[in-house]
């Protein structure tokens, strides 16, 4: 079989290949787009699944989880103490796994910030930004410069900085395992309820709910913006095109967004929204979300007192 | 952009904290007052698609991709306040649900994307499009410098926040206990980048954007009479507080002379630097010599030690002088410059 006449391109040998061929690479960075967004849309799935999951954090008030939670977190950015962000870390995979999140799930974790602030840290192993006992030599008796700047007679790893690097990489970790536990255990509504009851103001505790519930279909428009794009693609027509191209999705989705965001007013008027949203269910503490926050007041103690 | 948990210490995100909630509660009450009931949905449609905006990639002559933070593209489509709850939100989903940005640097990361971006990227665009009409090139032109200008003054204030750790927080040794990378490294590292790559990548969407609204719906640009009406209010206020400024100059004279303190670091004549150095090097005393200015350090001419007085006087007239000399520029320049859209 071959390709019709019109798929050919005029002045060129043969027909035109599809937007995965290496003549049209043009096009990769709209299938990456399309990726993130299908990747976002299984994350929130996901995270979801796991909020409904029979564990112990599933089974806390929000208040208890955002208080204790996040409350660690502030308690891990004040320590700087290899065994206390050790016992932090500790404790966040063990709620982890007793909540039905998997080992794999955690350590997926260390793909999202800490091994960027790990490779944004080694610099800082160095002696020139981090003095300290040197404790491996890169180069010594060098005397040089590159441009305007004048290399070190001796460039080596100190021990100060090998430990400056452990700290921080050790506490983004931390605190990033500590946060998306919180995620992967609470229903974006609950969170958001939680906050309000918490103090956050009523207009932001609905704007997030209504947020999270619509950020699917938002991305599921742009997904769809970026799939049409992908199967009409033959060849890319040059840089200008796809400029124009992402410029028309973006104002496209803006306009489909904001037409979304009437249809839902008046949806909500219709039912009788007057501008305050009131929770169907009250969240009410039980001796269970106690005891985990006093796990949790003991552990930042614990942590604080070691520094 | 977005900081992590761990870079910044307890005294910046609580500091950045402090400053960005009476932001949010402004914006708040602003948005309350224009949009009445339809605020929710409105609003958090609009975080929705700000948050989705920053996974469209764009591409960059060379094959590889950037991605727009649409704060400043926001600002001029709803309004810089409007922006400011929508960026706000979106940060504070990806902090909470996603780990995108630490929960102790929302706070800061909300000050530099929230908040510096879309009001200096709004402003700069407000100052190019002038009123200009809604199809015109000059007004893409100013949403691309208005992207531009916005992404860079966040990379610039992230590179500050994060380059002032090593000094804010510290052992007793001098170690960082925070990011250990001074000013001297964060700033040239996150400005660099962003000056060179990513702010043509925020000014490419910017720009383009209003340039497809321009052609499917100029309607949305076209300048509110009431906001065209702000400059002139804005513009008198300006010059009221540029008059109160010169009048407070003096204290710059007055103050260093009470506490006894030399001249500012770097900014010595050559009889100064003779003291901090103990010579003069020859090139810079003989490019000294070339031009003698009116008024050397605003001072009276050919008097050695004038009283305190006539220095003050001498002080607030050149300072008027400066202003009148700098708004005679622009205004000569204004003629040539203008758009003939403007015109029309």
């Amino acid at each position: 079989m071959t390709l019709p006449e019109w798929m050919s391109v005029a002045g060129e040998n043969g027909p035109a290949r599809p937007a995965r061929s290496r003549h049209a690479v043009g096009s990769r960075w709209v299938r990456r787009a399309a990726n993130g967004l299908a990747q976002l849309m299984a994350e929130t799935l996901d995270q979801r699944t796991t909020c409904s999951l029979p564990g112990y954090l599933q089974g806390l008030d929000p208040r208890a989880k955002v208080v204790g939670l996040l409350g660690l977190v502030v308690a891990t950015t004040l320590v700087h103490t290899g065994l206390a962000l050790a016992l932090a870390y500790a404790f966040a995979v063990v709620l982890a796994l007793a909540s039905g999140i998997s080992v794999r799930r955690v350590g997926q974790v260390w793909l999202i910030v800490p091994l960027f602030t790990l490779a944004i840290m080694l610099p800082a192993t160095l002696n020139i930004v981090t003095p300290g006992k040197n404790v491996g030599v890169i180069w010594q008796g060098v005397q040089g410069s590159l441009g305007p700047w004048r290399l070190p007679e001796t460039l080596a790893i100190t021990d100060t900085g090998i430990q400056a690097a452990v700290r921080m990489t050790g506490r983004t970790a931390t605190c990033v395992t500590l946060t998306l536990l919180l995620a992967y255990t609470t229903r974006a509504d609950r969170l958001f309820r939680g906050l309000r009851s918490l103090g956050m103001p009523a207009i932001f505790a609905s704007v997030l709910t209504m947020m999270d519930r619509y950020l699917h279909v938002v991305a599921q428009a742009a997904h769809e913006i970026h799939l049409s794009k992908l199967s009409r693609t033959i060849r890319s027509g040059g840089i200008r095109q796809d400029h124009q191209w992402v410029a028309a999705g973006m104002g496209s989705l803006f306009r489909r967004t904001e037409a979304l965001g009437g249809d839902v007013h008046r949806a909500m008027v219709s039912r009788g929204y007057r501008g305050d949203v009131h929770p169907m269910t009250d969240l009410t503490i039980r001796t269970q979300d106690g005891l985990f926050l006093v796990g949790c007041v003991g552990l930042a103690v614990m942590m604080l007192g070691l520094g | 952009m977005h900081i992590p948990d761990g870079y910044l210490g307890p005294q910046t995100y609580i500091a950045c904290a402090a400053v960005v909630v009476p932001v949010w509660l402004v914006a708040s009450a602003k948005l309350k007052t224009s949009l009445r009931s339809s605020q929710v949905p409105f609003l958090a449609l609009g975080a929705a698609f700000s948050f989705v905006i920053m996974m469209f990639n764009i591409p960059i002559p060379g094959g590889t991709t950037g991605h727009a933070v649409g704060a400043v593209l926001l600002a001029i489509l709803l309004g810089p306040w409007a922006a400011v709850i929508g960026v706000s939100l979106a940060l504070i989903v990806q902090a909470l649900l996603f780990g995108d940005g630490g929960v102790t640097a929302i706070g800061a990361n909300c000050l530099t994307m929230a908040v510096i971006m879309p009001f200096t990227g709004w402003a700069t665009y407000r100052l190019i499009a002038g009123n200009a009409p809604a199809t015109s090139l000059r007004r893409g032109l100013a949403g691309a410098a208005g992207g531009y200008v916005g992404l860079n003054a966040a990379a610039f204030a992230t590179g500050t926040l994060v380059g002032l750790q090593p000094m804010l927080a510290h052992d007793a040794a001098g170690r960082a206990l925070y990011s250990p990378f001074g000013l001297s490294v964060a700033l040239p590292a996150m400005v660099g980048e962003h000056v060179v790559l990513f702010g043509f990548v925020e000014a490419i969407a910017t720009g383009l954007v209003l340039r497809y609204f321009q052609r499917t719906d100029p309607a949305r640009l076209v300048p509110d009479p009431a906001a065209l009406e702000a400059p002139r209010s804005l513009l008198k206020r300006l010059a009221i507080g540029l008059g109160i400024l010169t009048l407070l100059s003096p204290l710059g004279l007055i103050l260093p002379k009470a506490v006894g303190a030399g001249a500012a670091w770097g900014e010595w004549g050559s009889d100064e630097l003779k003291d901090v150095a103990g010579y003069v090097p020859v090139e810079l005393a003989r490019i000294e010599s070339t031009w003698r200015a009116p008024l050397p350090d605003y001072a009276p001419p050919d008097q050695a030690e004038p009283p305190m007085s006539r220095q003050v006087l001498t002080y607030v007239g050149s300072g008027v002088l400066g202003g009148l000399v700098l708004v005679g520029f622009i205004l000569a320049l204004r003629r040539p410059l203008a758009s003939p859209d403007r015109a029309s």
